[in-house]
């Protein structure tokens, strides 16, 4: 049977569609990939990429301007990663520019961050190797942790050794612990010292009877006398003692 | 009618003399099997230029088989058949297709292409075999054949349209409108009612008459056979058992061919 | 016969023959000079056109199902704004193509097969055969053609309405706007999600043709052998495509897919 002219028609919209679908998939696809439309390439070397793949974004003060066209390892610690980038923004891409591996979200695509260092600078050029900020590695904190283990293990070494030499008496620690001279010395230190204010509690006694400071003294004594009538009536048996020390707290 | 019958006979007769009794058709012990079911043995026959030649048989005696074995729809495991003194087991593709273009196949169902229409049905070998594409020229020949088969009518309808005896009608007609030289007509007659049988096998006659071909007329109804043979052929089990115009053989003593004869 | 049924081994490989000796004949008559564009065009329209409203109820509610049975997940991981993403690439990559190839199976393969068996029974193929034209080009490279063509075509726009379905299927629970829904979604797909599928598809097509010739064009005489014909068409069909599929996955992930 011949096709009629509806059929051609109708069949020439339907094919139309889907072609018109694969190319509009196709270019829909191709641009989220800046396939299409100008762009330029940079490049940074990465010791390690954490499973970054080819096609992730690439993102500039947080908007994706660019995928990562190709990863490959050029060196036994280094990777390569060539990036390609909507050639708009461009002009705000420094040559200082950083760029560091980032993640999107907590289940989210490996990504690449550029971030500028600081205003000025000139723009980078095509094809040219921008900086990168290493990702923090697990490997990385656990050689951390060792060395820090390796100190604590030397710290602790030292701390014993002194802790032998204190209980054996030595250095100053050690005999302020372990000899009996020192707490025999001071004694004597502290019967000197008594000594002593025994001798300036007579000078003192001595300066209140003095012509000049007598007001003074005895405004204030009459006050305190006054304080401590009812506190005699309790503590007369310290009343000796207390004439010095009430003197002291005054002061 | 007989007496007509017996004019058209002379006059072929005549004309078979005159071109020396040219074989188109030549089969010597052929044989066909199908698994362990041997259809044909040791099958011999020849058609002569310009005859009707009526192969009777009762169904299932591998009639159909051998017209089919004539044009390469099924493939003879031994002997030799060779139509227009080629083997026809030998023929490359394209040979195959020169042959056929030159061979007509009435099928006993008709096998019109039922997604067409009468016009397209006739234009469909036309255009594809003898790559007509001027529409003046195929429209010509389409009235021309479908006035032959008294059928100018039904040009636009569909095979669905039409009743058994139309459908083979346009059947040959689109068969002969490949001008064959040989027709291979398979039980044209079979799901007919006696009067439209015998229109078709007035036509199969008057097609001999107009065009000038060979046939070779399968079946199983002695009405058709009457009307249709120059000379005729009984089969059984595979194999021919009697040969004769349908005059002498009605006059046989044989049982078995009388069998057919009898109403 | 008889043979065949007491070693079943030995009519698999007879079948498996005469598919790839069928195969072979598409073939050498696809490139013919002489090529039926009339039947091609209305191959295409009865295949194509005619599918369409089927596979566009299909992709619509595959997208609009999957949206909906993913939600509760997505959101017990706090990922929902992952569906647009989740859903454009298992349409894309797999589910459309399946399932329109399985629905395509069922309605072009057994349509073929049952016209083609039709035509076997009413010998209308031995008569074209026998006027000399050739039946397989007229018949098979059309029809086998017009599926390599129409059944990928059909996925693209499975995939499309898929997404209309899905973000129908969003927009019950929350409110996106379309430019976001097709930007995640868009985002996410790449090259190797869309073209590995569209040419998986292309072999779906092959498929579905093929078969639907194959089994219709060999059917055998007698009116039951056209079911027959019909209903052995959709089931190889399906498993050729399951087995395509299958092999697929494998040759875009061994590509780096």
């Amino acid at each position: 049977m011949k096709a009629t002219t509806g059929q051609k028609i109708r069949t020439g919209i339907f094919a139309f569609t889907g072609i018109f679908l694969l190319v509009g998939a196709v270019f829909l696809i191709g641009k989220s990939k800046n396939m299409f439309g100008d762009t330029f390439h940079i490049y940074g070397t990465f010791r390690n990429v954490g499973g970054l793949q080819v096609g992730n974004n690439v993102r500039f003060v947080g908007v994706n301007v660019g995928t990562v066209e190709s990863i490959r390892i050029i060196s036994d610690t280094e990777a390569r990663v060539d990036l390609i980038l909507e050639d708009k923004v461009h002009p705000y891409i420094k040559a200082n520019a950083i760029a560091s591996i980032g993640s999107d979200g907590l289940m989210g695509d490996k990504l690449i961050v550029i971030s500028a260092s600081e205003e000025g600078g000139v723009l980078i050029k095509e094809g040219a190797r921008i900086a990168t900020n290493n990702p923090t590695d697990m490997g990385e904190i656990v050689a951390k942790m060792e060395r820090v283990a390796d100190n604590a293990q030397i710290i602790t070494a030292g701390l014993a050794d002194i802790a032998t030499q204190v209980s054996g008496g030595k250095g100053t620690l050690g005999r302020l612990l372990y000899n009996d001279d020192i707490a025999d010395d001071l004694q004597g230190t502290v019967n000197n010292i008594k000594k002593g204010t025994k001798g300036f509690s007579e000078n003192m006694e001595a300066l209140k009877g003095n012509f000049l400071l007598r007001g003074y003294y005895r405004r204030k004594e009459r006050k305190r006398k006054e304080r401590e009538e009812v506190q005699q009536q309790q503590e007369q048996t310290q009343q000796a003692d207390d004439d010095s020390k009430g003197k002291k707290k005054h002061k | 009618m007989e007496q007509a019958v017996q004019d058209i006979d002379t006059e072929q007769q005549q004309q078979r003399a005159d071109e020396g009794h040219e074989d188109v058709i030549q089969v010597r012990h052929v044989a066909k099997s199908f698994g362990d079911n041997q259809v044909l043995k040791d099958m011999s026959m020849v058609l002569h230029k310009g005859e009707n030649l009526v192969i009777l048989g009762k169904s299932g005696t591998g009639k159909s088989v051998t017209i089919k074995c004539m044009v390469g729809l099924l493939e003879y495991d031994a002997g030799e058949l060779k139509v227009f003194g080629k083997e026809v087991k030998s023929l490359s593709e394209e040979e195959m297709k020169e042959l056929r273009s030159h061979v007509g196949f009435l099928f006993q169902s008709a096998a019109l292409y039922d997604s067409m229409t009468v016009r397209e049905n006739l234009e469909f070998p036309l255009k594809r075999v003898l790559l007509i594409r001027d529409q003046a020229d195929l429209d010509r020949r389409v009235t021309e054949v479908l006035e032959s088969v008294g059928l100018p009518d039904a040009i636009d309808k569909m095979p669905s349209e039409l009743s058994g005896g139309m459908r083979k009608r346009i059947g040959l007609a689109r068969t002969i409108i490949m001008e064959p030289e040989i027709m291979l007509y398979d039980e044209p007659t079979t799901g007919l009612d006696p009067i439209t049988s015998k229109e078709i096998s007035e036509l199969i006659r008057s097609m001999q008459k107009q065009y000038k071909v060979s046939s070779i007329i399968i079946t199983h109804d002695i009405a058709c056979a009457k009307i249709t043979s120059d000379r005729m052929l009984i089969m059984d089990k595979g194999t021919f058992v009697a040969e004769g115009t349908f005059d002498e053989l009605s006059k046989s003593d044989n049982e078995f061919i009388q069998s057919f004869f009898k109403l | 016969m008889a043979d065949a049924s007491t070693f079943p081994l030995k009519s698999i490989f007879e079948e498996a023959g005469n598919q790839v000796i069928f195969m072979g004949r598409f073939f050498r008559n696809l490139f013919r000079w002489n090529f039926e564009w009339e039947e091609f065009i209305r191959q295409c329209y009865m295949i194509g056109y005619r599918s369409l409203p089927l596979v566009a109820i299909t992709g619509f509610i595959i997208g609009f199902v999957i949206t909906l049975q993913s939600e509760p997940t997505m959101k017990a991981f706090g990922a929902e704004s992952f569906i647009p993403k989740m859903v454009a690439i298992s349409l894309i990559r797999e589910i459309c193509p399946v399932v329109i190839a399985l629905i395509c199976a069922g309605k072009i393969s057994s349509g073929i097969g049952a016209e083609l068996g039709s035509m076997q029974v009413s010998e209308q193929i031995d008569a074209m055969e026998v006027s000399g034209s050739n039946p397989v080009q007229y018949l098979v490279v059309t029809r086998i053609l017009a599926c390599i063509i129409m059944v990928p075509l059909l996925t693209l726009i499975a995939d499309a309405v898929g997404f209309a379905g899905s973000y129908a299927g969003l927009n019950l629970s929350q409110r996106v706007s379309p430019i976001l829904f097709f930007n995640k979604a868009f985002n996410s797909v790449e090259f190797g999600d869309l073209l590995p599928a569209f040419f998986k598809t292309i072999f779906f097509g092959f498929a579905i043709g093929f078969i639907g010739c194959y089994k219709g064009y060999n059917s055998n005489r007698g009116t039951e052998s056209v079911g027959i014909a019909a209903n052995s068409a959709v089931v190889n069909a399906s498993l050729w495509i399951i087995v395509i599929d299958g092999i697929a996955v494998q040759l875009t992930n061994a590509l780096g897919y």
